[in-house]
């Protein structure tokens, strides 16, 4: 299956299975007959292993990452992290061989408690929204990922599930987008999360009891951050760093100096790059902020440190 | 229109023509490595018919939805794209002219008029009357509604050959501008080194054109299913590269062949000049992200076109001699005039063949559908695979339907061939990936043959140059007529 760089992190770098990456081009001839080989492979494992291909055209910055300068390139990763890797057209045996070599260096299972039960009980728990909310490129994301695991589920639609596409698609809860589709959801909201932009808290219903988690992050990673993602799909502003850093904290002003009279909201910041520098103690403040009801240890496995890639220096 | 006709709708900017990459992406400098230069920078590119939209995301508009691209039955083709044709008088050049300048294409062409002088000093002659090339195109002009450019230069002449690359700027280029005949390369060493000189040396110093002067233009090369030769061990004719789940054991151990070169078995010196230009374009592929598909062409046959067919001005040449004519038009013509059919032979040497009409749909298609930059690819532009021994018995068979009493006769084997080998062609991607549906069968064809080749002028013509029709040109270099082994008249 093909991917980009975009569900890379989600589908090869958290995988729990050996995966391997066929890092291909459209203009390598071997590259284009290997595609129905590593097909049927990825059928063949499909019960324990996964096979993704990826073009390095598409996704240049992955090629960068992991040093391909020949292709096809097949690298096979466990837990995360590169365990083997071939450069050249490869027969069906010796793929499978990289895969078996990934299966082995797999990090032991971590046993994890059933979550079954926790979810029915947080849902009837909480009579309270949660809200993701923050400047764009700020770890909302991974915020979201973090409660489901910490025992607040995101609220989904029933039409959109996560695709293939959009693997983390369930935490852009669409209706949340339109102010007029908010009786649709937000008598379904309480006891789950959702992912919101900044801008929009002003119209939440004032009827409602909710718990915010604001992300902050250094704006200067924010800026950094948004133009590689930017690049990434061919984007080109030409609007200069600084105007863009003004604009940004001149909208948090705006928003703090806001933000007391509201007394529905009940929001906490937290900042991302102490959400990766100290994971425990953030975790710690988070769960205070649901009355110390989260699964601390789940939200931890979250953390992903690896995604820390633009550090203000 | 069928679904299948729109075999690019969904390709992108990636691979039009008509885009610049723009950035810190330069491909040609840093061939296979563009990618590290890409993770630096990024891919953006500009639309050189459509600057005001900015630069973008490559991938981000499609054929379908752009609209310089034009829906028509042979898919979507860019409006007004600029194919250049070399060796545009010939039997195969001529037609595609016209068929793309009537898709809208502008079409431009060059030729030496070597064919002509080639075929004049053998004797012979094309059966159905052409014009000169100033009055093809006024005809064109007039009968189609049609404009084509056209400039006589050699290929060999590279200063007028990139002058005109450079004033074109084809977005499309197809390379016709060789000597096409086996017999021809073997007859003598002058005639094998002229074979080589234009096709090998021709070809390469158009590669060196294209990349200075229009470096995102498709390269359609013509090859030849001869370069593969027939193997005795009955490995499948591939397109031209190895399969991913060809694997190679040696040793105890295994290698996987997929995506290299298969191997190329040539059958003269003219299909070895075949043999280097496909290494030439693939290298050239490799080296300056020049793009190309490499057609491996079946015996072509037939000359029914819709444009041809518009009036008799527009004819395409139409050669039947032992060097330039093919088998199924040679035998054609033999059945015309009361000759026997000559095999060489058992007869049961298997050969692919297409008709001319679906060859130019299929080159039409690759035309349409640009491969990406860098990408090489091959494709076999067969539809049938057929014995001698086959197309002998068919011919004969509907010259009865013409009234014709056709003898057959095996004569000793001229060339040095496998008579008995098997033969197994894998023909897919052109159906597959083009959307490329056969419009012609083998009967059909061959029955507008005798119904033009039975015209009394187009008879005298080919009784005057009868005794070009049996071969002479041995490939062991050896003079002296060839026997005939045995005559007879094949069952109805």
């Amino acid at each position: 299956m093909e991917i980009r760089d975009t569900d890379f992190e989600d589908m090869v770098l958290k995988s729990d299975r050996p995966v391997l990456v066929d890092f291909w081009a459209s203009w390598c001839p071997p590259c284009k007959m290997m595609q129905p080989v590593v097909d049927k492979l990825a059928t063949k494992v499909g019960d324990w292993a996964d096979v993704y291909s990826i073009n390095i055209d598409r996704s240049p910055a992955l090629a960068g990452q992991y040093e391909v300068s020949g292709v096809p390139t097949f690298i096979a990763f466990a837990g995360g992290q590169p365990v083997d890797r071939k450069t050249g057209a490869l027969t069906e045996g010796q793929m499978l061989s990289l895969l078996k070599k990934a299966d082995e260096s797999m990090p032991p299972v971590v046993e994890v408690e059933p979550q079954d039960d926790c979810d029915d009980y947080a849902v009837e728990e909480r009579n309270y929204i949660t809200i993701v909310s923050g400047l764009p490129r700020s770890g909302t994301s991974m915020m979201m990922r973090m409660l489901e695991a910490g025992g607040i589920p995101p609220l989904k639609d029933d039409q959109r599930t996560a695709d293939e596409d959009n693997p983390n698609g369930y935490y852009e809860f669409e209706d949340v987008k339109s102010i007029e589709n908010y009786g649709s959801w937000i008598d379904r909201a309480p006891g789950h999360s959702v992912k919101m932009v900044y801008s929009l808290l002003k119209h939440l219903p004032t009827d409602r009891e909710y718990r915010i988690l604001f992300m902050r992050r250094n704006v200067d990673e924010i800026l950094q951050s948004q133009k590689k993602m930017l690049e990434r799909n061919g984007v080109v502003t030409d609007i200069p760093d600084s105007t863009m850093k003004t604009l940004f904290e001149r909208e948090l002003r705006q928003f703090y100096s806001w933000l007391p009279s509201q007394h529905h909201l009940n929001l906490v910041n937290i900042s991302y790059n102490d959400l990766l520098s100290q994971p425990a103690a953030t975790i710690s403040q988070i769960d205070q902020h649901f009355d110390e009801t989260l699964d601390v240890h789940a939200m931890a496995a979250m953390v992903d440190p690896r995604l820390y890639r633009h550090r203000a220096a | 229109m069928t679904e299948q006709s729109c075999h690019n709708a969904n390709q992108t900017c990636w691979s039009c023509p008509a885009v610049e990459f723009k950035g810190h992406v330069d491909f040609r400098a840093c061939g296979q490595a563009a990618f590290r230069k890409a993770a630096q920078g990024q891919l953006v590119v500009e639309c050189k018919r459509r600057p005001e939209i900015g630069y973008f995301d490559p991938m981000s508009i499609t054929y379908e939805s752009c609209s310089e691209w034009k829906k028509t039955d042979s898919g979507y083709i860019l409006d007004g794209m600029r194919v250049m044709i070399l060796g545009m008088d010939g039997y195969l050049g001529w037609p595609l002219a016209l068929k793309l300048a009537k898709l809208g294409c502008k079409v431009y062409g060059i030729d030496n008029m070597l064919r002509r002088k080639l075929v004049e000093e053998r004797g012979a002659q094309s059966i159905t009357p052409i014009q000169s090339m100033e009055d093809r195109i006024k005809a064109a002009n007039e009968h189609l509604g049609v404009e084509i450019d056209f400039r006589e230069i050699d290929l060999m002449d590279r200063d007028a050959l990139f002058a005109y690359i450079k004033e074109v700027q084809p977005e499309s280029i197809v390379q016709f501008a060789e000597i096409p005949s086996a017999p021809y390369s073997m007859a003598s060493v002058d005639q094998a080194v002229a074979t080589i000189q234009t096709n090998v040396v021709g070809t390469l110093g158009l590669l060196f054109g294209v990349r200075d002067h229009a470096p995102d233009a498709s390269i359609i090369k013509l090859g030849t299913m001869g370069e593969y030769g027939s193997p005795l061990t009955g490995r499948p004719l591939f397109e031209g590269l190895f399969p991913g789940d060809a694997v190679l054991q040696y040793q105890g151990q295994e290698w996987s062949l997929g995506g290299e070169l298969t191997p190329r078995d040539p059958v003269s010196f003219y299909h070895v000049s075949k043999v280097q230009g496909t290494y030439s374009v693939y290298e050239a592929c490799k080296y300056w992200w020049l793009r190309s598909y490499d057609v491996m062409q079946g015996v072509i046959y037939g000359n029914y076109s819709e444009e041809l067919l518009a009036h008799a001005d527009l004819n395409t040449r139409f050669d039947i001699d032992e060097w330039w004519g093919t088998v199924v038009n040679r035998f054609v013509a033999q059945a015309v005039i009361g000759m026997p059919l000559t095999i060489y032979g058992s007869g049961n040497q298997m050969r692919g063949y297409i008709t001319l009409r679906d060859a130019m749909q299929c080159i039409t298609r690759l035309i349409a559908a640009p491969p990406e930059p860098g990408q090489y690819d091959v494709v076999n532009q067969v539809t049938d695979v057929f014995s001698v021994m086959q197309i002998a018995k068919m011919v004969a068979s509907i010259g009865r339907e013409f009234g014709l009493d056709v003898e057959v006769q095996r004569i000793e084997n001229p060339r040095v061939e496998a008579e008995e080998h098997p033969y197994e062609v894998i023909h897919e991607k052109l159906g597959e990936r083009f959307g490329f549906k056969s419009e012609s069968g083998f009967a059909d064809e061959v029955r507008h043959l005798f119904r033009v080749l039975t015209q009394p002028e187009a008879k005298a013509r080919i009784l005057a140059q009868k005794d070009t029709l049996f071969p002479k040109t041995k490939w062991s270099g050896e003079h002296g007529k060839l026997e005939v082994l045995e005559t007879w008249k094949p069952a109805a």
